[in-house]
């Protein structure tokens, strides 16, 4: 029998620092998700990460074991769509290259190294997915943070807004090194968190003020086990916990050696020794801010990948992340004191001339999003010094943490607010020919699309905000309206910038006033 | 974790009886029907053979530990000893009279006529004597390695000249021949003993010499294994070689008939302790009495054998699968048929939207039914994984045999987690349906094994229900080794969660106890041991719960003790089936739960197995095993109170009704139920191509 076209099975593989963990899972035309099965099994990559910086061909060898057994189960299942994920100490590893090629050699299975910002996004997925309908972001003010085993992902939600996303490297077997030494010792861990805790917050309140955080969200394997350790079962898929009594549970697990946590909760040595460290950044982060209670999601990144690939099969409903990404450059932009005014004039030209050559030249909805980030990302190396300031930029860019964009799609942007002045792609050009050949093609046409809007902008004062695009064989006519008055600064700018965009779509490139059919 | 010692408010010894007496106190409960002269001889007789392997089993498992390390070994062997001489009392006083009026015959040599001598000196030397390897003992030579519970002749010889010492030879009797040898007569049963036979012909094996005296012996051995699972190695090749270093194992009973200069001799030889000798001049373990009660014919002197009764539903359902989806269901064996268990594999063999089966295997027998599903099943393109438990006990041989052959058909075998056994009795099976993936599965209390489940008590139970199958398929994912585990929300697995899970269940029943409405605790299992879950009934108690428990064999609880236990009721029933089913019941202030498992509540099961244990909560199923539950405790005819001393004591009818319990539970399977013919859904046929047309296959086709 072949299945109804409504419902597929699939399955997501998420190779983290400690584990590796797969669900297996139903999804149906209208984003549904039903979990089948859900593996788990440990692995020691974080401890040779973040020591020697490699996996070791052991760690790989034990990681194919794991996945072929994984694989048996996809077999009888008969799973055809498999999304495959690293995370933290495979994105770290040196070798991760020669990882992810001799697991899909050994196994099939291909696995996408993702970013911190990816998955921050995939975080915020699993999060609206629990708390759909039952809590709306919009109107509150939330510290989302997952702490792992290599690293902690920190998103603040202001409104609904993505504002700030961070990828800390601590995690709760990646300690800082003076907690580390004292590692038997709780208040002595407790003491050093605190301080490296509170010195993250202090650095970040320089863009966001902690105490306005109303609402402090926590995922995570050891948070979900505190959670379900001071609440019964609830039908709710996220548990609400009060302040009061998560600290008192952190207390009382401190008090206690993995030993004996290990027993009285009956979880592995590995599961129970990290536990304390863990719980101890999710309090200190939560002391930062005033929130009274912690709302735990019961969801995790694999329902964040699940429900995008639901979303994915099914057409249904797509989260549209582009809002999160817009709005977390527009904060990255503001950090940088950039002209908002400009930026938006010239996101807002370069998109309605994007359209307009979208369909001839193979540009997707992708490409507008890069365009769109772009534009309003060109100018902040300003900040810097206004000379050479398209490097700055792309610097800045590449530094940054930009919500939601994985690590292709920023190096796009980079090289797009890179190229929106002065020189066009060389050969000599490290950066841009390290580019996979298909991104080289999509950096050269958004970013001669970005030259034309900044040259319609040139004098920052946004006299130009719209035009009427003209096409015919070999031109591009901008019209602008007449009331537009002088706007020979512009028509010599775009004399200069326009070259460029000749040389990519072999078209000329010209602005007028007035209309299609007129002549001025 | 179970070491814990128990709180001081009283000596250790005197809070928990020593298992190994409670353990003969076990076995006497066993010897008693064979004395209880309201069975029938055939009866009678199978319970003189279930004795006698018990209680070699007892000695090859537990006797290697008692050792030297306990003051109380030489305590367990004099009781030990003295059960078997009761028994032999049994036997040759009571039971052998009785078969010799019925016809039953043991012949000794001397009562042999001419014709029957001649009939076996044709056997003899056409069928016994190629088999036998007579081993001559010499002084300066190794002693020849006894085979654990061969049965040796032991001759005195003097060479022909006889110009040197007389010195002594052994024979093994062959294990592959009947230790009965039946003998044509005029009427009813006539045999010798084989080591007899061989006696008699001595003079053809050892021509030339004289035989001077003889004796028989039979040795045990202690076999409990230990390898080294460390090594990573194919789990099945070590247990080969496991099997061949098994016989080299340390001697732990020695029985013996023969003169006292040659029995000197040996004891010596072999190193045995004289606390260790058992002297029987008759019938050295009488384990092979089963083979008597086993004889055909004689069908006055035998019960009505019962036959379980088919399960309607199981039987008449057109849509196998959709009787399941409707709701959960439980089969009680022996009264209900194992066939229900049968037909859910065999429709999940061939049903072409069936995508795998997993299923473990503890002990089953070697041309199961069982096998041969899954087996077509893997033929059929499923994914068949088969979690085969290869240290069950005395069964290593059988299994590897099986689980190679379940290997060639295409199966996934796996060896179970090094150091776990595997004990759970749990299969699933994963089907793809219109409204998606959905699950089934099996749980039992007894093993995958059609031929023990018309002997043993077992309960069957069949869900479809999705929290519970989505734990199951975790559980296979661990044991497996391809997960380890998280969180369960039904069930709770050995050695993770399931000991805390009993704990927190007995001490929640306390707490909700109170003066107006007390707790109460229904439990049966075979065994219990650990001390961990006594203290926690004792607890239980001491808040007023009432505990009744239903413990077939071992109990180290010491019931009815003011202060201590006087809430505490423990029965034990013993009669034609062996109870077998792990059943518990928590009243929880009225919102009652029951249990089903595989593990008895002993530290073995609990800390060093792989087991399972799962709730009933489908409301007609678990009316239905609250039911039973309380069924035990009415027996007056085949159940034994334990009391505060340790002693057990028969339940007496006095002026009520006799009620014996499997009587009952058989007479109303009878009466709902229609006898059992071999099911037409049992035939195996290929797999038909799949229709190419979307939507649920034709269910019609499974019955034609």
């Amino acid at each position: 029998m072949s299945l109804p076209q409504t419902l597929q099975t699939v399955a997501v593989i998420d190779i983290g620092t400690s584990a590796i963990r797969m669900v297996v899972a139903e999804v149906g035309s209208k984003n549904e998700i039903r979990h089948l099965e859900n593996l788990q099994k440990p692995v020691r990559f974080g401890r040779e990460v973040f020591t020697t910086g490699r996996l070791s061909p052991a760690a790989i060898r034990e990681a194919i074991g794991i996945l072929q057994n994984f694989k048996t189960v996809l077999t009888a299942y008969q799973v055809k769509k498999v999304q495959a994920v690293a995370t933290s100490a495979v994105r770290e590893a040196t070798n991760r290259d020669n990882f992810v090629d001799q697991v899909f050699v050994r196994t099939g299975i291909d696995i996408e190294v993702i970013e911190g910002p990816e998955e921050n996004r995939l975080e915020l997925m699993a999060v609206e997915q629990a708390l759909e309908g039952r809590m709306d972001l919009e109107k509150k003010n939330c510290l989302i943070v997952e702490v792992g085993s290599g690293s902690t992902e920190v998103i603040i939600l202001n409104q609904g807004n993505v504002e700030i996303t961070r990828t800390l490297s601590l995690g709760s077997i990646r300690l800082p090194e003076q907690a580390v030494a004292g590692k038997t010792d709780s208040a002595v861990m407790q003491k050093v968190l605190k301080r490296s805790i509170h010195d993250i917050v202090l650095y970040a309140a320089r863009e966001y003020n902690f105490e306005q955080v109303d609402t402090f969200i926590a995922i995570g394997g050891d948070m979900r086990f505190a959670a379900a350790q001071l609440q019964e079962k609830s039908e709710e898929p996220f548990r609400t916990l009060e302040k009061k009594a998560f600290v008192s549970f952190v207390n009382q697990i401190g008090k206690l050696t993995p030993d004996e946590v290990s027993t009285q909760y009956g979880l592995s040595y590995a599961e129970a020794e990290t536990l304390y460290p863990a719980l101890l950044v999710y309090a200190n982060f939560l002391a930062e801010t005033k929130a009274e209670q912690i709302v735990v999601p019961g969801t995790s990144i694999r329902d964040g990948l699940l429900s995008e690939l639901a979303q994915m099969i099914s057409s249904y409903k797509r989260t549209d992340v582009s809002k999160q990404v817009l709005n977390s450059a527009r904060h990255l932009a503001q950090k940088y004191q950039y002209d908002k005014a400009h930026a938006a004039c010239v996101a807002s030209l370069a998109l309605k001339l994007f359209d307009g050559l979208a369909a001839d030249f193979g540009l997707n909805s992708r490409d507008r999003l890069l365009l769109e980030v772009s534009a309003i990302l060109h100018d902040i190396g300003v900040f810097i010094s206004p000379a050479a300031h398209h490097k700055h930029s792309s610097y800045l860019v590449d530094s940054a943490e930009i919500f939601g964009l994985r690590k292709a799609s920023k190096d796009i942007v980079s090289n797009v607010v890179r190229y929106h002045r002065r020189s066009v792609p060389r050969p000599t050009h490290v950066t841009y020919m390290s580019l996979p050949k298909a991104d080289r093609a999509v950096v050269s046409k958004l970013a001669a699309i970005l030259r034309v809007a900044d040259a319609l902008d040139h004098g920052h004062q946004q006299k130009i905000r719209q035009f009427t695009l003209e096409r015919t064989d070999d031109a591009c006519i901008l019209w602008v309206p007449e009331e537009c008055g002088d706007i020979s600064l512009e028509r010599s700018s775009l004399q200069e910038k326009g070259g460029m965009f000749g040389e990519v779509f072999g078209l000329t490139v010209a602005l007028k006033q007035g209309s299609p059919g007129t002549r001025s | 974790m179970s070491e814990k010692k128990p709180e001081s408010t009283g000596p250790v010894e005197s809070r928990f009886f020593d298992r190994e007496l409670s353990w003969l106190e076990f076995n006497r409960r066993v010897l008693a029907e064979a004395m209880d002269a309201s069975n029938p001889l055939m009866e009678r007789l199978k319970f003189i053979g279930i004795v006698s392997s018990n209680l070699d089993e007892f000695f090859m498992v537990r006797a290697g530990g008692w050792e030297d390390t306990r003051a109380a070994a030489k305590e367990i062997y004099d009781r030990a000893f003295q059960q078997i001489s009761q028994r032999n009392d049994c036997f040759h006083g009571t039971l052998v009279p009785e078969m010799q009026a019925a016809g039953i015959m043991r012949l000794a040599a001397q009562a042999l006529t001419d014709r029957q001598r001649d009939y076996l000196r044709n056997l003899f030397q056409k069928e016994i004597f190629p088999l036998l390897t007579p081993v001559a003992i010499r002084h300066e030579h190794p002693l020849p390695f006894f085979t654990n519970l061969g049965i040796y002749r032991f001759v005195e010889l003097r060479e022909p000249s006889g110009t040197q010492e007389p010195h002594y030879a052994v024979i093994e009797m062959p294990k592959t021949l009947s230790r009965l040898i039946s003998i044509p007569a005029e009427q009813g049963f006539v045999f010798m003993l084989i080591e007899d036979v061989v006696a008699l012909f001595l003079s053809e094996i050892f021509t030339g010499y004289a035989v001077l005296d003889q004796g028989i012996f039979r040795v045990t051995r202690a076999t409990e294994l230990t390898l080294d699972e460390e090594k990573d190695e194919d789990f099945a090749d070590i247990m080969s070689e496991a099997l061949r270093l098994r016989r080299m194992s340390a001697i732990v009973r020695l029985e013996v008939s023969a003169p006292a200069r040659m029995e000197k001799f040996l004891a010596n030889a072999l190193g045995v302790a004289e606390h260790k000798i058992f002297r029987d001049q008759t019938w050295l373990g009488l384990r092979h009495v089963m083979q008597l009660a086993l004889q055909p014919s004689f069908e006055s002197l035998r019960r009505a054998e019962w036959t379980p009764r088919t399960v309607p539903e199981f039987e008449d359902a057109e849509d196998f699968w959709g009787m399941l989806r409707e709701k959960d269901r439980i089969v009680y064996h022996p009264y209900e048929s194992f066939d229900a268990v049968l037909r859910f594999l065999y429709e999940a063999a061939r049903d072409p939207d069936v995508l795998a089966i997993k299923q473990t295997l503890y002990r089953t027998h070697s041309d199961s039914l069982v096998i041969r599903a899954l087996e077509s099943a893997a033929e059929n393109g499923k994914q068949v994984t088969v979690l085969v438990e290869l240290k069950a006990r005395f069964d290593e041989e059988r299994n590897i045999h099986w689980a190679r052959r379940l290997e060639n058909a295409g199966a996934n075998v796996l060896y179970g987690i090094a150091g776990l056994k595997t004990h759970a009795k749990v299969c699933l099976v994963v089907r793809r349906e219109l409204e998606g993936i959905r699950r089934y599965a099996h749980l039992g209390t007894g093993n995958y094994n059609e031929k023990t489940a018309s002997m043993y008590s077992d309960l069957s139970f069949f869900t479809a229900s999705e929290p519970l199958t989505s734990d199951l398929a975790q559980f296979f994912n661990i044991i497996t080794g391809f997960s380890q585990p998280s969180g369960f929300s039904k069930i709770d697995i050995a050695p993770f969660g399931l000991r805390r899970k009993l704990t927190r269940l007995i001490l929640r029943e306390a707490m909700r106890s109170t003066k107006a409405k007390p707790g109460l605790i229904l439990a049966k299992m075979n065994s219990l041991v650990d001390t961990e879950l006594i203290e926690a009934l004792y607890r239980a108690s001491a808040q007023g719960v009432q505990i009744k428990l239903n413990v077939r064999g071992i109990c180290c609880l010491r019931p009815g003790v003011k202060g201590l236990s006087e809430n505490i009721e423990v029965v034990s029933v013993v009669d034609m089936f062996l109870e077998h089913s792990r059943l518990f019941y928590f009243q929880n202030a009225g919102d009652d739960e029951v249990y089903a498992s595989s593990a008895d509540w002993m530290p073995r099961n609990l800390d060093r197995r792989v087991e399972l244990l799962f709730p009933v909560e489908d409301r007609v199923c678990k009316a239905e095993l609250i039911e039973i539950l309380g069924l035990y405790f009415r027996d007056n005819v085949k159940a034994w109170r334990l009391e505060p001393a340790g002693g057990y004591r028969k339940k007496e009818a006095g002026s009520e009704k006799p009620y014996r319990v499997q009587q009952f539970l058989c007479d109303k399977a009878a009466g709902h139920m229609t006898q059992a013919k071999t099911p037409a859904w049992r035939e195996l046929r290929p797999q038909k191509p799949k229709s190419p047309q979307v939507g649920m296959p034709s269910k019609k086709d499974s019955h034609s």
